[in-house]
């Protein structure tokens, strides 16, 4: 079963238009991990949707990009599993509003995980179903796991009584 | 009797055990739609674990959620070990999967007792509590706590287990057999819960595949993918087991997979202790961990648990992200509530074993 699967997945890298690359590695169990990088993130859709019947999107890492990598802000890792392996396809969301192209029409899977990366990391899902935040309220701004929030914005208005000092002020009426 | 009405279900609901709102369309008694908002309890624990070192990440994996809280850490493990390629001793993979099993049965008691509260048959609630409780005096006397055991450590487990505990564990799990036993014949025979579970939250295999789902959720629709089989960690290689699957795709197929797999979690702990060599428990001393990329996955109570890893060199994830078995079983809520009655919604939903602790992180 795994070396049928390794088959597909190299069959698979190989009709990517633009290329990709593959790699493998195993644990000491000699369960199978396949680590493929797609040169352009355009193949994403055309991978996911051959992936299927056996693969199954199971979750997507955003992740800052090595340092090696000077094309992009991020990286983002699709994590598939085939029959008990696992394939992670990397892709480098480029541009100056570095996209995904959503691939949840083929995985349903996809779309919460999607969802929460473009709210947590500001990489925009294109051809999102449901393109809503996922976790954080729409009051609360994007990018959460992008900025830097010091310590004492975090803890103002920390305590009952600057709270509703600062809600009362909101309002306009004195606590 | 032809307009659509939208009800509020939580987020704070006397049946929900943790927060999540659903905004459910209706017509009469019969849920048309539902659209679901999350976020109550998002703690940000992805970007807390980039400021611990990976030691200190044992200790925040174990607090994602009390229920799954042994393999959170015992994933995240595995994924540093993939990366430093660390051996764990046999003995240590024997103690994970004891570890491992305990948690399981006490969570799956948990989850069924729970859905027999929902639909208002507190007796035998109270019956699978006590049940758990035999679970829970055996976490406390085995390793000190009764939810967050602290089993597992980078390269093998943190506990041992001498003559005099094991003992215990056998005599506990003995005793444990006819009670188990006792509760599923009720759980599988008694025409109340049969009338309230058996064709609710209907899950047709072709759904759970479509949606991803996992554990005993798409197990209870037949799907066979326990990771334990798939892809084997720890010492589940070296022992006998079967995945429990069920064809009845409704709330009552789930709990019964459950109810199954506790007592192939009781066989697959005698195992351990059967063929459980002496020996070192843990890697010592541990190498440097390098710079690379690993995933890790484990079956958690709940289903599929997957870690993703990225180092560099230092003693800090550079990432760290994990996707719990709830996080994707709730999209399949909107085919096991589409139809159901309004009265079953609560029901329903405890049938996912959700988590929203795990979900949110």
């Amino acid at each position: 079963m795994i070396n049928t699967m390794k088959q597909r997945v190299i069959n698979l890298v190989d009709t990517m238009p633009k290329g990709a690359e593959l790699s493998w590695t195993a644990d000491l169990k000699e369960n199978q991990f396949a680590w493929v990088t797609l040169n352009e993130v355009e193949d994403l859709p055309l991978f996911a949707e051959k992936i299927l019947p056996e693969g199954r999107l199971v979750t997507i890492s955003a992740c800052n990009a090595k340092a090696e990598d000077k094309k992009a802000f991020h990286e983002v890792c699709y994590h598939f599993v085939m029959k008990g392996m696992s394939v992670t396809v990397t892709v480098l969301p480029t541009g100056v509003e570095p996209t995904v192209p959503s691939i949840t029409q083929w995985h349903k899977s996809a779309d919460w995980t999607e969802r929460e990366m473009a709210e947590s990391y500001g990489i925009i899902v294109s051809n999102h179903p449901n393109p809503r935040p996922l976790f954080l309220h729409e009051t609360v701004q994007s990018e959460a796991m992008e900025r830097l929030v010091p310590l004492s914005t975090m803890t103002n208005s920390a305590s009952t009584n600057s709270l509703w000092e600062k809600i009362m002020g909101e309002k306009g009426e004195e606590s | 009797m032809s307009k659509t009405y939208t009800i509020p279900v939580g987020p704070l609901h006397v049946a929900l055990e943790e927060p999540m709102y659903f905004q459910v369309d209706v017509k009469g008694e019969v849920v048309q739609s539902i659209e679901m908002f999350a976020g109550h309890a998002h703690r940000g624990m992805e970007s807390l674990a980039l400021e611990r070192n990976f030691f200190q990440n044992i200790v925040l994996t174990e607090r994602v959620c009390s229920l799954c809280s042994n393999n959170h850490p015992l994933t995240y493990c595995m994924s540093l070990e993939n990366i430093a390629k660390i051996q764990v001793p046999e003995r240590g993979q024997y103690l994970r999967v004891i570890a491992d099993e305990v948690k399981r049965i006490a969570s799956h008691m948990f989850n069924v007792g729970i859905g027999l509260h929902v639909i208002g048959f507190n007796t035998l609630f109270m019956h699978a509590m006590e049940v758990r409780e035999t679970m829970q005096d055996l976490k406390e006397s085995i390793w000190g706590n009764r939810m967050d055991i602290s089993a597992n450590t980078i390269g093998g487990a943190k506990y041992d287990l001498d003559d005099e505990l094991v003992a215990y564990l056998r005599k506990t799990l003995e005793e444990l057999k006819k009670p188990v036993e006792e509760f599923r014949h009720m759980y599988a025979t008694h025409p109340q819960v049969k009338a309230r579970t058996q064709g609710v939250g209907i899950l047709p295999p072709e759904a759970a595949i479509e949606y991803g789902l996992g554990g005993p959720v798409a197990r209870g629709s037949g799907i066979d993918n326990d990771v334990r089989k798939e892809t084997p960690y720890a010492a589940y290689d070296m022992l006998n087991f079967n995945v429990v699957l069920g064809d009845g795709c409704d709330v009552r197929s789930r709990a019964l997979v459950r109810l199954g797999e506790i007592f192939e979690s009781i066989s697959l702990i005698e195992q351990c202790l059967d063929q459980m060599p002496k020996g070192p428990i843990c890697c010592d001393p541990l190498p440097d961990i390098p710079a690379g990329q690993a995933v890790a996955r484990s079956e958690a109570p709940r289903g599929e648990l997957i870690y993703y890893m990225r180092t560099n060199g230092t003693m800090y994830p550079e990432r760290l992200k994990w996707r719990v078995p709830t996080y994707v079983n709730w999209e399949g809520l909107r085919v096991m509530l589409d139809k159901a009655k309004v009265a079953d919604i609560a029901l329903i939903v405890n049938s996912i074993d959700p988590c929203l602790s795990c979900t949110e992180r």
